[in-house]
């Protein structure tokens, strides 16, 4: 490789096997057109273990809504909406097909070692659809011959245990991970209610969460150009539904909650030949979910009536084929299709439903005197044997300085978003004639990384504006239900700024990040200006955000500060602005200590967390109750 | 310094002071008006209450919180008042606040029902009040706001009326419930025991008791229009349907039976305000007030006294809501924005 190769991560595929791809791949990240970033391992261990919405929330822009500790937990990228934000795992959208979005608040973040994020128009590089972004979760095997063995214990305020472990076994041509995930709490934590007369402190009522899930990863090389891997995820929810606030005095023994399973599977197979790449994809998933309430037919009863009994079966299917090729070391060819089958079976539809798609894609990056890049995106996409709009992105990046890694990148693209088959089935109220949501999207930043002797600094400003048409609503009907429309056209605009800065120094080690976000999101319909609300910011996403990360270590010792720093949110887009409209900014400090020991082989560590160490009050949805401050101590070891 | 610590003596006297004044709230603070509950939106915890005074066509929205510094909970279905006391049911915080009609403060509060829906005074010292999760409607005493008993019905409870000694309480909901929705339960408010049901059409959403001791029940149909809606007449004294008149249009949801205070004229809401004299054999072809491109009505409300028309318009459930007030011969009087889901109308006179 080339000097330039080696400081830019440039394209050379040629010599390298398909796990260091994946490497050069990573590095890529500065001179792509588009924002992606990747979690960093450190940061990714300062967050809880089951928490993958804990994870984004302080190290990204992406904005997290939080219905309660342990429950529902939606992502936002960019000012869009939860179901514009695709998870992807091993390639395979793991959104639930019905309701468009997913719960982050179940993903166990030990099941992973890579954790990437596409910002906008980015996202089509993987998939279509994702108007805000994309989360890629990846578990990639180590190709190595040294078993390593991980556990990790938590015990935490509210009743609250996690335990983790995971098992790697293998050898250059064989691999096999095995990881398991408990968690459990009670969440009966206390705040003092000012939602109801007399106010007065209580403790959080039917919250109760318990996780329980398991992978394991097999993967292997049949020779020097082909690899085969299986991989399954297995997990099984159950989580309580709390009631609101002003809820609490409610009678008749209300039961709420959420149960669900699911096993998702894909296998791959890599082909790889000098410089050409070939990855092809399978996967099977399998869902079920169950909602229910239920009360007491009276006081005197014993017996339990249940009012809401949802039940949702869903099954999808797909099949992924990508090529890549590198014809000299400046022009790389990516042609690929993708097919998903869903099928659903839900006593909230009229009858099995499902939606087939098919997508072919090319991605053309082309770089001229090794300073100046050109990427080409296509993708066609078909539901149900209808064409949607073809998905172009279209992208630059220029390096600024021949002799500074400072990156200029733009680019624009059109997306499509299509409707969730809650939308188009849900009985009653489900509009089949809706069409997909349709984005037109901009971004440009600037990236900027320096490495000094014992420290690398980098930093990324990032400005984008989307126009999103057609964007679903559930309004009221002429009935007595509601029905979603295509009727919002959301204008959302804004700035991203990064910094971060890792270094050592003999034998303390340090590592800063922070971050901000503007989001300025506003329909701009024809029937938001009729009603005035037209320049109004879209509820519970908040103009301002931001976040850092401060941790040090010393010799073995260590210590973390995570700041989370969340504006005002709209309640409502009534232009008056009220208390009772909109929930205040708040501030949350999270800290940690621990101390880690190298015995042989094997790394322990303990770590003592506090959560909210100065006690917030807040609220991150309109009268859902927060803890305040709380504990948390961990064990952990590792062997290799 | 000196100077500077007199100022500050000065303002904490005027602090003191302004507190005190303050603190003189007059007893009837709110004058005559309309309350309007304001639903907002289910799970949510953001309704509201609202207060019409139609001498300045002037509204005061968030009162609630602002006199009690606590939100109204989630979902407020209904009021029903009693001399100064008003009774707010908030159905999905199962509790009902009991207001100060003249000031809005809390007195204080029922609380440990299910889904409460609707309540109905029978006397100073017993109230019943409906629900839509539970099969029995719940007894409690206005005067000391605790639960006394309750009336097992066999089925969900919805509006509820009453003439002499019996009360009438439809079953609107099929919400965890196999069999038809289309009956009227008949409790006999002295033994509080159930002694008939009345068979009407599927979902009955309203009833109102006209001047001659008939109760009006108007059904919709079903949400999903498994039959022509109507509305029945029946004797209160024999249970026996006096008339059914059937809407001309399946798809259709009227809804909103009112009458007015002399009790002689029907109202309702059937995309647009609809009126009915009880003497009439024939359902109204046209509505009374219409429905424009941008105002939907939603709730409707009758003055007693004055006979005014108000109804509401929620728009899309997410903004502030409209409420708009006729005179009973049709023309517009005002129309002022409220809160989320301008829902239920309480009239205040003092």
């Amino acid at each position: 490789m080339s000097c330039f190769n080696k400081a830019s991560g440039q394209m050379a595929f040629d010599t390298l096997t398909l796990d260091q791809l994946e490497i050069f791949g990573m590095q890529q990240d500065q001179a792509s057109v588009v924002k992606k970033t990747t979690m960093d391992t450190l940061e990714m261990k300062e967050s809880n273990n089951f928490d993958l919405a804990g994870l984004l929330a302080a190290f990204s822009p992406v904005f997290i809504k939080s219905y309660g500790r342990g429950t529902l937990a939606t992502a936002s990228f960019r000012g869009t909406g939860a179901s514009h934000t695709q998870v992807l795992w091993n390639g395979f959208s793991i959104n639930s097909p019905m309701l468009g979005q997913v719960d982050f608040s179940q993903i166990p973040n030990s099941f992973f070692n890579k954790v990437e994020l596409y910002y906008g128009g980015g996202s089509l590089k993987e998939t279509g659809g994702a108007l805000g972004g994309s989360v890629m979760l990846e578990k990639k095997n180590e190709w190595t011959n040294k078993p390593a063995i991980d556990f990790a214990q938590a015990a935490g305020s509210f009743h609250s245990l996690s335990t983790t472990a995971g098992i790697s076994i293998g050898s250059k041509k064989f691999g096999s991970d095995t990881r398991i995930a408990y968690r459990s709490s009670k969440n009966d934590f206390p705040y003092y209610n000012t939602a109801v007369v007399p106010s007065h402190e209580m403790t959080q009522t039917n919250a109760n969460i318990a996780n329980t899930g398991f992978t394991q990863q097999f993967n292997y090389r049949l020779n020097r150009y082909n690899e085969l891997s299986l991989t399954t995820w297995n997990q099984w929810n159950y989580q309580d539904i709390p009631p609101v606030m002003t809820n609490v005095d409610k009678g008749g023994g209300q039961k709420e909650y959420l149960k669900n399973f699911f096993t998702r599977n894909t296998i791959e197979w890599n082909w790889h030949k000098n410089r050409n790449k070939l990855e092809v994809r399978g996967a099977y998933f399998y869902e079920d979910m169950k909602y229910k309430l239920q009360n007491k037919p009276n006081d005197d009863s014993t017996g339990v009536v249940t009012l809401i009994d949802s039940k949702n079966r869903s099954e999808s299917f797909f099949g992924k084929a990508r090529y890549s090729r590198e014809f000299n070391h400046a022009f790389i060819l990516v042609a690929g299709t993708d097919a998903v089958f869903n099928r659903i079976n839900s006593n909230n539809y009229s009858g099995i439903k499902g939606r087939n798609t098919v997508s072919i894609y090319t991605d053309i990056v082309k770089d001229f005197k090794k300073r100046f890049r050109l990427n080409l995106l296509l993708r066609a996409e078909m539901a149900d044997g209808q064409l949607l709009p073809v998905m172009p992105l279209f992208g630059v990046s220029y390096r600024l300085m021949k002799n500074e890694q400072f990156y200029l990148r733009a680019s624009v693209s059109r997306n499509v978003h299509l409707p969730t088959l809650n939308d188009l089935y849900w009985s009653p109220g489900g509009n089949t004639k809706l069409i997909p949501e349709d984005a037109m999207e901009t971004g440009a930043g600037l990236n900027y990384r320096k490495q000094f002797p014992g420290m690398t600094l980098s930093t990324d400003i990032n400005v984008y504006a989307s126009r999103i048409n057609n964007w679903i609503q559930w309004v009221p009907s002429g009935f007595q239900y509601w029905s979603p429309q295509n009727i919002a056209e959301v204008f959302a605009r804004g700035l991203e700024f990064s910094f971060r800065v890792q270094g050592k120094k003999g034998n303390f080690r340090y590592h800063f990040f922070a971050e901000y976000a503007f989001t300025k999101t506003t329909n701009e319909s024809p029937a938001a200006r009729g009603a005035g609300y037209e320049g109004r910011q879209l509820i519970y996403i908040p103009l301002n955000s931001a976040n850092s990360f401060l941790f040090v270590e010393y010799k073995g010792f260590h210590a973390g500060w995570t700041v989370y720093v969340t504006g005002k949110r709209n309640t409502s887009l009534n232009n008056e602005v009220s208390d009772s409209n909109t929930l205040p900014a708040y501030m949350l400090n999270n800290v940690s200590a621990g101390k880690s020991w190298k015995l042989k082989k094997t790394r322990f560590e303990l770590r003592f967390k506090v959560n909210n160490i100065f006690n917030v009050s807040y609220q991150a949805v309109l009268w859902r109750a927060m803890p305040g401050r709380n504990y948390e101590l961990s064990f952990m070891f590792h062997l290799n | 310094m000196k100077r500077l610590f007199i100022l500050f003596i000065a303002v904490a006297i005027m602090a003191v002071s302004c507190k005190k004044d303050n603190n003189n709230t007059p007893d009837n603070s709110l004058g005559d008006g309309v309350f309007v509950l304001n639903q907002g939106n289910f799970n949510s915890a953001n309704a509201s209450l609202s207060y019409f005074k139609p001498s300045g066509n002037t509204i005061t929205n968030d009162l609630f919180f602002s006199v009690n510094h606590v939100p109204l909970g989630d979902v407020a279905q209904s009021i029903t008042s009693l001399g100064n006391t008003s009774y707010l049911v908030v159905n999905n915080s199962g509790l009902v606040y009991v207001i100060d009609n003249r000031t809005a403060k809390v007195l204080g509060s029922i609380t440990g029902l299910s889904s409460p829906r609707y309540m109905l005074l029978i006397n100073e010292n017993k109230a019943y009040i409906t629900d839509l999760y539970s099969t029995g409607i719940t007894i409690i005493n206005p005067s000391t706001y605790e639960i006394t008993g309750t009336v097992d019905v066999g089925r969900t409870t919805e509006e509820i009326v009453m003439v002499g000694n019996k009360a009438f309480a439809a079953n609107w909901s099929a919400f965890g419930q196999t069999v038809k929705n289309n009956k009227i339960l008949v409790v006999d408010t002295q033994q509080d025991v159930f002694v008939d049901s009345i068979q009407v059409g599927v979902e009955p959403n309203s009833l109102v008791v006209d001047k001659d001791n008939n109760v009006w029940v108007l059904c919709s149909g079903g949400y999903d229009n498994e039959e022509y809606p109507t509305l029945w007449k029946i004797d209160a004294l024999t249970h026996q349907t006096v008339d059914t008149l059937t809407f001309a249009k399946l798809k259709s949801s009227p809804d909103n039976l009112n009458i007015n205070g002399t009790g002689d004229m029907l109202y309702f809401l059937n995309k647009g305000v609809y009126q009915f004299s009880i003497d009439s054999t024939a359902l109204p072809a046209e509505p009374f007030i219409k429905e424009q491109s941008n105002r939907h009505f939603s709730y409707l409300g009758i003055d007693p006294v004055s006979g005014d028309i108000y109804a509401s318009d929620p728009l899309d459930y997410q903004l502030n809501g409209f409420i708009y007030r006729f005179k009973e011969n049709g023309i517009t009087l005002s129309k002022n924005e409220a809160g989320i889901v301008p829902g239920a109308f309480g009239f205040n006179y003092h």
